[in-house]
């Protein structure tokens, strides 16, 4: 009869652990969701976790112009990005990078990264960049995972007046890109708060920051003066710019809300955690219908005339009635992955990208979806 | 099929007790690791002390295996012996890898509920999304905070390998052994040495939170080991006593009074010259 002894006890351990190391990789690890960026027939997708690439649309797809970085190139093999969740910043000349690793990279209009033409790196960033910059004039706006709101100028990344070189500290992670109107930042918290800034003093503006249940992990402008704040307490506000108060009542979803919306005539489209679609009257805050999309909503929607294009993150494309919330008609995305980044709109079409890497182009008038073939990539 | 039974039934409600003790234990993760790996050990106290208890009487029983080892050479005859000696003694030969195995799911829901509940990365939050409850205290608490005493609890340490290092090799330290053969003797010394090196190389590619688990229930283990074996270097007695034997199936032959785990075996019993266990037939015998 075995008997079983300690060590053998230890040595069944040592087992489990190696496979559990074996599983750790990929196991949290950032992808990144940057949505697609497309203007007229040029496109700029993040077909990698840390690599954007630039593509001449046409007829069938695309053709891949260049990829950033290159590591084959001395200047950039040791820029590492991460992953990317904002969508590329353009500025005159440049095109700016913010990275999950914290990394911000300003590079040329041929995707290089050239100091000589006037490129430029900062890697002193402390945290994670989650939701991506905004640019104001010239700053570079954004937040990151260490409670930091940064302000930093557009020329080579220095610092500006009033704004401390190491970030403002708030109350809670910052994982929303900030929203920008005019000369004040709005920034939201995963501590549920809410702030206003003055971009030129630093000055907070309202009296307190606005609170809600839950973090906020989106933030939006979506009118002159009202913010659309979602939370993952299951709950969205529409805050006043000017006062920092909501004009409603709290919205109550059915999960979370970790999106922004897409508008048309005074009504705010999106979907929740739980699959529910509202059309929520932000004149009201009434919800006008609902649809269940059957599985979780991350994307934001995007409106093509009549039709409200829906994507939920096991990849199936609702087009759903933009009055009456009824669905015309579902198509599932084959190899497409999750699909988190929001939905862009561009020459009267809808641009979907999923995790895979793989563009989709969703047409309301034919309730079509059809892969966008990019060509030219390496192997 | 397997994976929806273990994410439903043991990971989602660890991950959910992890969130509701984070939130109560101040906001950090890391007192929560240490509250759940405590309230996780306190509640299969019951399993391992018995696998500690089966241990310390096989150790105690090994004298008497090594006898009949040498009494019986025919394997079946040897076999049975030995059975019967783990009977008399209320050793189950297997009985410490039972709640060994019980445990084992335990250990790998609380590795993956550690990793799934950190989320440090918008992808991994967005996962854990489908494992929280629906409590607004829970849903409200996401995403925790991975700062602990200056720790990136999502992150290897090296303080944190060092640690599972230190508290691991305690731990092998003070488990007992079983055999009493030399060379298995050897065997564990080197295991002692062996085992924390290569957990602190797996620690390397561990976020610090699943150290930390480590480095508790590895401190929990060195105070049981310790109450259950004592711990000599320290004069430390042993705390909790071994497992009572079982009543002996033929109480005539049985060493009366005893508790001892160390009858002797069946051909010494029926030789002996006085008492209950010499022969109805030698006694009228004697009588005559």
């Amino acid at each position: 009869m075995p008997v079983v002894r300690p060590a053998q006890r230890f040595a069944l351990l040592v087992l489990a652990t190696a496979f559990l190391s074996t599983a750790c990789a990929g196991f949290s690890s950032p992808r990144g969701w940057a949505p697609p960026l497309v203007e007229s027939d040029l496109a700029y997708l993040f077909l990698d976790r840390d690599e954007l690439t630039a593509v001449r649309l046409d007829d069938f797809g695309g053709e891949a112009l260049w990829t950033f970085p290159d590591g084959d190139l001395e200047a950039e093999k040791d820029i590492d990005l991460e992953a990317v969740y904002g969508p590329p910043l353009f500025l005159g000349d440049l095109i700016i990078l913010t990275g999950f690793s914290g990394e911000i990279v300003a590079i040329t209009q041929e995707g290089r990264f050239s100091p000589e033409s006037g490129s430029w790196r900062q890697d002193d960033i402390k945290g994670n960049i989650v939701g991506g910059g905004v640019l104001a004039g010239e700053r570079l706006i954004f937040g990151t995972t260490t409670e930091r709101l940064y302000v930093r100028s557009t020329a080579g990344g220095g610092s500006v007046p009033f704004w401390p070189r190491d970030g403002r500290r708030l109350d809670g992670k910052i994982w929303a890109a900030p929203v920008v109107k005019g000369d004040t930042i709005f920034v939201g918290t995963m501590a549920g708060k809410l702030y206003a800034f003055d971009l030129e003093s630093g000055d907070e503006l309202w009296d307190r920051p606005f609170e809600i249940e839950g973090a906020i992990a989106d933030l939006s402008l979506i009118t002159a003066d009202l913010l659309f704040v979602p939370t993952l307490g299951k709950r969205v506000a529409l805050v006043d710019t000017a006062t920092g108060l909501a004009i409603h009542p709290e919205f109550r979803a059915t999960n979370w809300v970790w999106t922004t919306p897409a508008l048309a005539d005074g009504v705010a489209y999106f979907g929740d955690f739980s699959g529910m679609v509202y059309a929520l009257d932000i004149t009201t805050g009434r919800v006008e219908w609902t649809y269940d999309a059957e599985n979780k909503v991350k994307a934001r929607p995007a409106i093509i005339g009549d039709t409200l294009v829906v994507v939920d993150e096991g990849g199936s494309v609702h087009f759903v009635d933009l009055m009456r919330g009824d669905r015309k008609n579902l198509v599932k995305l084959e190899g497409a992955g999750k699909v988190r980044a929001p939905i862009v709109e561009a020459d009267g079409f809808a641009y979907i990208m999923g995790t895979k890497g793989r563009l989709y182009r969703a047409d309301a008038e034919t309730l079509t979806v059809v892969e966008r073939e990019i060509r030219g990539l390496g192997s | 099929m397997i994976g929806d039974i273990f994410t439903t039934v043991l990971m989602d409600p660890m991950i959910n007790v992890l969130v509701v003790l984070n939130s109560l234990l101040f906001g950090s993760f890391g007192l929560g690791v240490i509250a759940f790996t405590i309230i996780v050990r306190l509640i299969t106290f019951p399993l391992t002390l018995r696998q500690l208890q089966q241990t310390r009487a096989m150790q105690a029983l090994q004298p008497r295996v090594k006898e009949i080892q040498k009494q019986f050479t025919d394997p079946k005859r040897r076999q049975e012996e030995m059975m019967k000696a783990y009977r008399e003694a209320g050793v189950n030969p297997l009985g410490c890898i039972g709640p060994l195995i019980i445990q084992f799911p335990i250990l790998i829901g609380l590795f993956y509920a550690i990793r799934q509940a950190l989320a440090v990365s918008p992808e991994a939050l967005d996962n854990l999304s489908g494992h929280l409850y629906s409590w607004s205290y829970i849903q409200n608490a996401v995403p925790l905070e991975e700062r602990f005493l200056g720790l990136n609890l999502a992150e290897p340490s090296i303080l944190m390998v060092v640690l599972v290092g230190v508290t691991t090799w305690a731990q092998s330290k003070t488990t007992v052994s079983v055999s009493t053969d030399d060379r298995a003797r050897a065997q564990q010394q080197m295991m002692q040495w062996m085992l924390p090196l290569m957990f602190m190389f797996f620690s390397f590619g561990f976020p610090s939170g699943v150290s930390l688990y480590w480095v508790v229930t590895s401190i929990v283990s060195v105070g049981f080991n310790v109450a259950t074996y004592g711990f000599p270097l320290l004069r430390i007695q042993p705390l909790v006593g071994p497992p009572k034997p079982r009543a002996p199936r033929e109480t005539p032959e049985s060493p009366e009074g005893s508790g001892s785990p160390r009858p002797k075996p069946a051909r010494e019993l029926r030789t002996s010259q006085n008492g209950k266990s010499r022969s109805k037939r030698k006694n009228r015998r004697r009588r005559a």
